[in-house]
């Protein structure tokens, strides 16, 4: 309690210990006390009084609107302007009460509790709506990062793979821009390769069915330009909480190149294969002794001579080698006979029928008799595509070694040969650090997915080309996804020789790919699960998202509102607003804290507060809007309840101005009356004295005494004037105490009127007490004040019949007095004013009177509880009907 | 000639003390008990002075000045207003109607002779 004045505050406690309310409180008056009271009693509610000791009740407010907790406030104050008082409950005063009025003052706490309460509850669903705003924004903005600085293409479809979201990547990546998908509704297999056609719609099927959450493929597709361009994609799904597949994420990468390396490499393995199957040695037979040689058909099959051009002599064989390599051969020979060597192996150009050249592999085998050379047996072997083809590889292996892939070529066992520089980089290892070592053997880890190892064998083994995907370690310990394509190489008797393994890090892919989808689903999670009503609607406006809450508070399922227009949920009042707001806000323009009237399906009417903002595609453009709102049907009923309030505040509190105006013009009015009636017998003693003075020789003795007593007479007038002005003013200063005794009945009313009959000695006052009650609990003094005054009336009044009636006479818990005379009477038009100080009557002529006795009266019977009542007609009489408790 | 001065004064006492005063100091004395019986008066006997209250039933004061501008006959009569009103407000109303003087009550026998005498003094306005 803030409060200056002590009697002021234990006055108001007084008032609410007798109200019932369990209060503990403390009352300060200083700023200083009042912070560090904030603080340390902890109160629930403030009573303030309006001017403080350097201090004010708008200052107070401001420091406790200023802090977290909300602690309701209420003025408690003398008299305030109107203006005032409006501009502290609009400064955020819950209530104000005047002091001389506090009979309100529970009920204006309790309210102000019941309030408190409900900031609080308020204050958390707020809370629960901002935050859920907020990490709907953060998600939302992460998941456009993301997709926004990923290297691969992102594409969202919908459930019937027609296009919702088409990165600036994938434009790159395709031609086509989003704009161009969405304006043709184009579906997704407009894009693919016809041959590609079954397997791409293999595995969309797959992945609307629900089977699988996610699945990737390579497959071929059509850019805008009509290149037929490799891709690599990533999908993922999202379902909704009944299963049913909303959306379809995609990411893709251009993998022509890899791809188009991939197939050289099957190809000239093909080729090989053919060639090496194909080819037929030329075999010979060369008796050294004799210098006589065999040949098979080979020489004639490869090289192209006819038997007829065949000699038999090594002579004819040794022409034929080209000169380049002549020299070499013989010498060759000749170094292999010289150390008894049995085996001879060389390469060499040899000449064809046709005039060209072909490389031949020759192999001799050489039988030594005696320590000398004397039969040799070989076989050439034509190794011209061989040698391309090695050539090849070894020009390959250079496009190996430049391409960002990482490409491995092993042994049959299995163990690497080669491998590229992308490999290098990659994995960390050398090539001489992993020559002769079987990949799986260190690249493998704990993450390393076993089975997926398991089918790479079984693969391996059944000699297939395959693709797979797996973990694998870096020399470092690095783990990153690997895509591999492996396919075995054979010789040309089919056997294995080799295996070429291309390996792409898919890690940014993988990564990308669980951060996009754990992105989306905490999106759609956080969606569904915010415990205030999201919804969102499309271009068109309509609706593609309802949460839960959104379903609880509108009884609508999500079913029954997918794909329907919101507005017409709406009341029609309605649609041209919203319609509005959805415009401005497909132009970018959000809309926050909209009341928005609702009517359940149940015909519940309901206030939501929303926001509406746009939802954005990666590419910035606009594609729906999505609205987060919070129920404050309480609230604002609450609300107008307040204001409610506050009119009826703002009319008491007017009402009590005008009661205070009029009270002040009364009392200005009062003063200035009062002193009309003091200025009148002043200046008749005034004037009189000054004749008296100015004339003392020319008035006779007995003149003198009666002007004397004309001023005497003035005097006391003025005299009972001020007594009687004296008596109001205590009245209304609220001075008058009682002092309540029992009092006789009988006793009193007869010694009173006997005592008045005596003072005027004209008149006769009839009294007729029929009582059943002897006495009655009340203040004697007031009771005699209003009695003596109505009897004077009545007398004063009454020229002609010189009698008045005093009736008493009494009820259950009443005493009635009646004072009946049959005097001038009152008019009509004086009747209103009958009890307002200083009004006469128009009729009362030179009958003295100060104006104040009936007013006098009035406030008397008021002080006693009771009430006063008249009857009166002009020229015929008037009686006064006094009813008072009989106990007070 | 003695000059003739209507009082008009709804108050009994008053009215009684000062027709005495004005009587011992020489005046002819006319009495009216508001502004109706006053302007009948006026005709009656044409003062050469009026002094009249406020705050009177029927017509008052302020009815009753208005009245007497009005009066080609009349208007050039001086007017003393004789109030125990001290409201300023009162004043100003009175003199702008025509009043010559305004008197609050109370007032000394000099103040209210001195006026009435310097009134009478003064050249007599042409109608």
């Amino acid at each position: 309690m803030l409060e200056d004045n002590p009697d002021d505050a234990v006055f108001i406690q007084r008032t609410l210990q007798r109200s019932g309310l369990s209060i503990d409180s403390k009352v300060v008056y200083a700023r200083a006390d009042f912070i560090a009271a904030l603080d340390t009693f902890l109160p629930d509610l403030i009573l303030s009084d309006h001017q403080l000791p350097q201090f004010s009740s708008p200052e107070a407010l401001e420091i406790v609107r200023a802090r977290e907790e909300f602690i309701p406030f209420i003025l408690v104050t003398g008299a305030v302007s109107e203006e005032f008082a409006a501009s502290i409950i609009r400064a955020g005063a819950d209530d104000y009460l005047l002091k001389n009025n506090l009979m309100r003052l529970p009920t204006a706490i309790t309210q102000a509790l019941e309030k408190k309460q409900m900031q609080q509850s308020l204050r958390q669903s707020l809370h629960a709506k901002q935050l859920a705003e907020r990490e709907l924004k953060d998600a939302h903005e992460r998941l456009l990062f993301h997709i926004e600085n990923t290297p691969l293409g992102y594409i969202e479809w919908d459930n019937q793979f027609k296009v919702k979201s088409w990165s600036q990547r994938a434009s790159e990546i395709f031609g086509w821009t989003e704009q161009e998908f969405i304006e043709t509704q184009r579906g997704g297999f407009s894009t693919v390769y016809e041959e590609d056609l079954a397997i791409t719609n293999k595995a969309a099927k797959q992945l609307l069915a629900g089977n699988v959450d996610r699945n990737n493929m390579v497959n071929r597709n059509y850019t805008k330009d009509g290149r037929v361009i490799w891709c690599e994609w990533f999908n993922s799904v999202m379902k909704d909480k009944d299963d049913k597949v909303i959306t379809i994420m995609s990411l893709v990468q251009d993998i022509t190149e890899r791809k188009t390396f991939e197939d050289i490499l099957r190809e000239y393995n093909d080729r090989y294969q053919i060639l090496s199957k194909a080819t037929n040695d030329a075999i010979w037979d060369w008796d050294i002794i004799h210098d006589f040689e065999l040949w098979n058909h080979g020489i004639q099959s490869i090289f192209g001579y006819t038997e007829r051009e065949i000699a038999s002599t090594k002579k004819w064989w040794k022409e034929k080698i080209h000169p380049n390599d002549y020299e070499r051969i013989n010498r060759e020979i000749q170094e292999a006979f010289a150390t008894n060597e049995t085996n001879w192996t060389s390469q060499y150009q040899y000449l064809c029928a046709d005039g060209t050249y072909k490389t031949v592999l020759d192999r001799g085998y050489i039988i030594y008799h005696d320590n000398k050379p004397v039969r040799m047996i070989g076989a050439m072997q034509d190794i011209t595509e061989q040698k391309k083809f090695v050539e090849e590889i070894e020009k390959l292996s250079l496009v190996a070694s430049k391409t960002n892939n990482s490409v491995v070529i092993t042994d049959a066992s299995h163990n690497i040969e080669w491998v590229n520089e992308g490999f290098v980089s990659l994995t960390g290892y050398t090539l001489s650090e992993v020559r002769g070592r079987k990949p799986g053997s260190f690249l493998q880890g704990p993450e390393t997915d076993p089975v997926t190892v398991k089918r790479i064998s079984e693969k391996i083994r059944n000699y297939d080309s395959f693709s797979e995907e797996i973990i694998n370690y870096s020399k470092s310990g690095r783990m990153y996804w690997l895509r591999l394509d492996i396919s075995p190489v054979f010789d040309e008797a089919n056997i294995l020789k080799h295996y070429i393994a291309i390996q792409t890090d898919i890690s940014p892919q993988k990564e990308f790919e669980n951060q996009i989808t754990n992105i989306a689903r905490e999106l759609s999670n956080l969606i569904e699960h915010a415990n205030v009503p999201i919804f969102g609607v499309d271009r068109n406006g309509y609706v593609n998202e309802w949460n839960k809450i959104a379903t609880e508070l509108s009884e609508y399922s999500r079913n029954e509102v997918l794909a329907k227009k919101w507005v017409n949920l709406l009341e029609p009042s309605l649609h041209r607003n919203v319609n509005g707001i959805l415009k401005r806000v497909f132009k970018g323009h959000s809309t926050r804290n909209y009341e928005l009237p609702f009517v359940s399906k149940s015909g519940k009417r309901l206030i939501l507060l929303i926001s509406i903002s746009p939802r954005m595609d990666v590419n910035k453009n606009i594609y729906g809007a999505i609205c987060v709102g919070q129920d404050i049907t309480e609230l604002f009923r609450y609300r107008q309840g307040l204001e409610k309030i506050v009119k009826e505040r703002t009319r008491d509190l007017n009402e009590a101005l005008q009661k205070e105006k009029e009270l002040v013009e009364m009392k200005s009015k009062f003063v200035s009356i009062a002193s009309h009636e003091f200025r009148t017998p002043l200046s008749t003693i005034s004037l009189v004295a000054g004749l008296l003075h100015k004339h003392r020789d020319k008035i006779s003795t007995e003149e003198y005494k009666t002007k004397l007593e004309t001023i005497e007479k003035q005097v006391k007038h003025m005299t009972y004037l001020l007594d009687d002005i004296l008596t109001i003013g205590k009245a209304d200063a609220g001075k008058i105490t009682t002092s309540l005794s029992n009092i006789d009945i009988k006793s009193f009313f007869t010694q009173t009127s006997r005592q008045i009959e005596q003072n005027f000695s004209t008149h006769k006052i009839r009294v007729q007490i029929t009582c059943t009650v002897k006495e009655f609990y009340t203040d004697e003094k007031l009771l005699r004040n209003i009695l003596s005054n109505l009897l004077t009336n009545a007398i004063k009044f009454s020229n002609f019949i010189k009698a008045v009636d005093l009736t008493v006479s009494n009820s259950d818990d009443h005493l009635k007095i009646e004072v009946e005379d049959k005097g001038i009477g009152i008019a009509e038009e004086d009747m209103k004013n009958l009890f307002t100080a200083f009004h006469r009557g128009g009729n009362v002529g030179a009958i003295q009177g100060t104006g104040l006795g009936l007013s006098i009266v009035k406030k008397a019977v008021d002080l006693l509880k009771g009430e006063i009542d008249f009857k009166s007609r002009i020229g015929k009489g008037t009686v006064f009907i006094v009813t008072l408790p009989l106990h007070l | 000639m003695t000059k003739k001065i209507l009082i008009v004064e709804d108050t009994p006492e008053a009215l009684e003390n000062l027709k005495e005063l004005l009587i011992m100091e020489g005046f002819e004395i006319i009495t009216a008990e508001n502004g109706d019986e006053a302007m009948y008066k006026f005709y009656l006997y044409t003062p050469d002075v009026i002094i009249t209250d406020l705050r009177m039933p029927k017509m008052d004061g302020l009815a009753l000045i208005q009245k007497i501008k009005e009066s080609d006959q009349l208007k050039n009569i001086p007017i003393i207003v004789f109030s125990a009103n001290d409201t300023p407000e009162y004043e100003v109303k009175s003199l702008k109607l025509g009043a010559d003087v305004f008197i609050k009550k109370p007032c000394s026998i000099e103040k209210l002779l001195d006026t009435i005498q310097s009134l009478l003094s003064m050249p007599s306005r042409s109608s």
